[in-house]
């Protein structure tokens, strides 16, 4: 019995129809570690976990608990075994209070009647909360949390049914800096109490901080399972795409083009929402990057230049002319590619070939009506370029995978051949592999004289890609910094925060 | 997962596009089985009688349905210019329901104007209008019946002349219902206007003229109100606030839905709301034909359409409805 692991699931085989989603995984998990699972959109990390949480049921193979077959055949099942997964869109009902979400359909009665023993609910949820260390009320209303305390409550529920393995899916996507810390924290204490937790991320940073292990998925099966000590970055990306391709990911020296004239001029810029005074430039062919703490009003400052969002003083001057609404901004050359593809930038129950032609439609159009023929060309040489993976361009956004999506956001703008394009957090979700190679055409379009704004929130993706960082702080551009003279993402991390970089460039007045 | 929903996709789309025919030909059949002489004695003439008005209203509602939206007040708006054209024929003549169409479709404007401009929610701003246009349509006829006296002959060809059995008003509408097809599926605003549908904010940073296209719907269902008001005199040659077309609403509203009209936007297709509209008018005359008590046919109309709306209606299993 010994020679078990805690969690065995052998040899697992899935297909939908007939196409195989799994093939052969075996994926173990020992008592009380943090195990990362990794691996591209479409490697089947998700069909694995919904088949451990009792979601999907798996054609073939074996899962053991403790060394005990377990069937795993619904959703109560898993509960039972005491598994429960910690969902990205959280499944918390905003109008509840903290106590009531974690008791939902489970309250505690007054002995002897139906009716719920409020206090006890409350008190109980209370020692739940002290337990993991967070200084919530529980009876705030959920909505009322940040999205980091949500998740917090999300894991006090899994904790209050017993759960010895939590699945975390993407935990960090939408936590700010401080948030992102406490959850190590908790994790940390989680695992220190024996509760085994399997954590899925796209983040190679945060994978090798707290995971123990990391099982690397693709093509539907497990290829690695390794301590992370042992791993660099290079090792499992090279797992996850199966090959040594992960070069865009290095930062490269583009040269200075001070001798150009600025295409984006931004000037005093003052927003309703905390930004004070923000001026910096922009130069055709140049990918400058814009860092700061999530909230630190980065997104307004692109919408501002987009035409979206007027200011309340200073100006956005684009070729010479100041910016008037977003009808203008589109028609002379600016692009967004918004931070939420799902609710922003994508018409999810439209085709891919509708939502490419979106923003390019009047260009098609001759006589009143729209050219199919033509715009069907567009469509497929940006398929094409961006080597977006669909069956053809009439299938539905929704069914692509985060990167492919993020692809169509990107490509239907491209194919109007924009001056600047405006990238707020490009890479959200978005597997290694398709990663790169938006880093790749960005990069390309850059070299072809396009201006880009790339926000981000992933300082290593920030390196990767920028030329020159700006750093918004407090309401103001606190610091630019010429990438060349950013030895390590360490740096970049504590300009961030507010201190001071060795090495600053002059900052505009 | 993928091979699942392609499938699922495939049947749902085939469903969405045959749904409507289909379940009107079946209807038809069942009728026609019960009633042999129903096909040959008339049937399909009253049929598209009936079904001409309920379609134009429909085809209105069916562009507001496209963005999210919904129109309330349509019906009561084509009533409006049935009304207005009624005491206006005698002195102006051909100008008459021209002038009318204009009046209404300036009504559905000013609805569309008030919705972008206050974000009323479409639901609330347009069962105001609703009321509005009751009260005004009693107030000009004094709550009596107003009848066309003179230049009757100007509206009356619509209904008068048949082309196969069947009144030219009929084909004039289907016409209508394939143009208003071709601009949904084939111009930049139709596609603007599925967009704002399914995703309000992507069309808008997608650089749509959300505001003018949520104008462009209302305005275009006051204008397929004002035809379907023009009917109504030709048909009856006199017009009141409770006489024929002033319960157009509910019928309208369920031809665009058994049409495959999805009633969360994006979706739609005028042909099949020919369909859909042919459908509800066949219901009471059918049930009538198969020996349904009056009283009770609001029974199986209801029932039927409910049956009908779950049979075409593209849906997606987990889909949140309201």
């Amino acid at each position: 019995m010994s020679t078990h692991d805690f969690l065995e699931m052998t040899d697992i085989r899935k297909s939908f129809g007939n196409v195989p989603v799994l093939k052969r995984v075996h994926f173990h998990l020992r008592r009380g570690e943090v195990h990362a699972l990794m691996g591209g959109n479409g490697a089947g990390k998700s069909t694995l976990m919904k088949i451990l949480t009792g979601v999907y049921q798996k054609d073939s193979g074996t899962v053991l608990i403790d060394g005990q077959p377990v069937d795993v055949a619904d959703t109560t099942a898993a509960t039972r075994a005491g598994i429960a997964m910690i969902f990205q869109e959280f499944s918390l009902v905003p109008t509840l209070t903290v106590a009531q979400n974690i008791w939902l359909k489970r309250e505690p009665r007054i002995a002897g009647t139906p009716f719920i023993d409020n206090s006890e609910m409350v008190r109980q949820s209370r020692l739940l909360l002290q337990e993991l260390g967070v200084d919530v009320d529980p009876e705030t209303l959920v909505g009322n949390l940040s999205v980091g305390l949500m998740q917090i409550v999300e894991i006090a529920k899994a904790l209050s049914k017993n759960a010895r393995i939590l699945v975390m899916d993407e935990p960090t996507s939408s936590l700010s800096e401080a948030e992102t810390e406490a959850l190590f924290v908790l994790v940390r204490k989680l695992k220190a109490s024996g509760i085994t937790i399997v954590y899925i991320s796209h983040r190679m940073a945060e994978i090798l901080t707290i995971c123990d292990r990391v099982t690397v998925m693709r093509d539907g099966e497990t290829v690695m399972t390794e301590p992370c000590a042992r791993l660099t970055v290079e090792e499992i990306v090279d797992a996850m795409l199966g090959a040594g391709n992960a070069a865009s990911f290095e930062w490269q020296d583009r040269g200075d083009r001070h001798d150009t004239a600025p295409i984006l001029q931004v000037r005093n810029l003052r927003l309703a929402t905390r930004i004070n005074d923000v001026s910096f430039d922009i130069r055709p062919g140049e990918i400058v990057g814009l860092a700061g703490l999530m909230g630190s009003g980065r997104t307004e400052i692109a919408e501002t230049i987009f035409g979206r969002r007027p200011a309340l003083s200073g100006e956005v001057v684009f070729d010479g002319k100041p910016v008037r609404g977003q009808a203008d901004a589109i028609d002379r050359g600016i692009a967004l590619v918004p931070e939420d593809r799902r609710k922003m930038g994508l018409v999810l129950d439209h085709s891919v070939r509708d939502n490419i032609l979106l923003p390019n439609l009047q260009r098609f159009t001759r006589h009143f009506f729209v050219r199919d023929a033509e715009g069907l060309q567009t469509v497929n040489r940006t398929i094409r370029d961006l080597s977006i993976k669909t069956d053809g361009p009439d299938k539905l956004a929704r069914l692509l995978s985060g990167g492919n999506q993020q692809k169509i956001v990107l490509g239907k703008w491209l194919a109007r051949g924009p001056r600047l394009l405006i990238l707020d957090e490009p890479t959200i979700g978005v597997d290694i592999g398709a990663k790169s190679e938006i880093v790749d055409t960005v990069r390309r379009m850059a070299d072809a004289g396009m201006a880009v704004l790339v926000i981000s929130s992933e300082l290593e993706e920030l390196m990767a890609i920028s030329d020159r960082i700006l750093v918004l702080h407090g309401g103001r551009i606190s610091q630019e910094l010429n990438r060349r003279n950013v030895a390590s993402e360490e740096e970049l991390h504590h300009a961030i925060q507010g201190h001071r970089a060795q090495q600053t460039d002059a900052v505009h007045a | 997962m993928t091979a699942i929903s392609i499938g699922a996709a495939r049947f749902g789309q085939m469903r969405h596009a045959l749904g409507p025919a289909a379940i009107f030909a079946g209807l038809l059949a069942l009728v026609a089985l019960a009633v042999p002489e129903f096909l040959g004695g008339g049937g399909p003439s009253i049929i598209a009688q009936q079904a001409t008005p309920i379609l134009l209203v429909a085809l209105g509602q069916c562009v507001v349905l496209q963005i999210g939206s919904i129109d309330l007040s349509n019906a009561a708006t084509g009533l409006f210019c049935a009304i207005l054209s009624a005491l206006t024929l005698g002195p102006l003549g051909v100008a008459s329901p021209l002038l009318c169409l204009a009046v209404v479709t300036l009504i559905g404007v000013g609805n569309g104007l008030v919705l972008v401009y206050t974000q009323i929610p479409s639901f609330a701003l347009t069962l105001g209008t609703l009321g509005v246009m009751q009260a005004a349509s009693l107030v000009v006829t004094g709550s009596n019946v107003v009848y066309v006296m003179d230049n009757m002959d100007v509206v009356a060809w619509l209904f008068a002349v048949q082309v196969w059995t069947l009144p030219v008003a009929f084909y004039i509408a289907v016409l209508l219902a394939v143009a208003l097809w071709a601009f949904l599926r084939f111009t930049a605003s139709g596609q603007g206007l599925s967009a704002i549908g399914y995703n309000e904010r992507a069309a808008a940073l997608s650089g749509q003229p959300v505001r003018a296209l949520k104008v462009l719907a209302f305005g275009l269902s006051g204008f397929f109100a004002g035809l379907a008001g023009l009917c109504v005199i030709s048909i009856s040659g006199a017009a009141s606030s409770i006489g024929l077309g002033s319960d157009l609403l509910v019928p309208s509203i369920a031809a665009a839905l058994v049409g495959g009209t999805a009633i969360t936007g994006g979706l739609c297709n005028p042909v099949n709301v020919v369909f859909g509209a042919m459908f509800v008018a066949l219901i009471p005359v059918g049930s009538a034909a198969v020996g349904v008590d009056p009283q009770a046919q609001s029974i199986v109309y209801g029932g039927v359409l409910v049956v009908a709306v779950a049979a075409t209606m593209s849906r997606s299993r987990n889909a949140i409805v309201k």
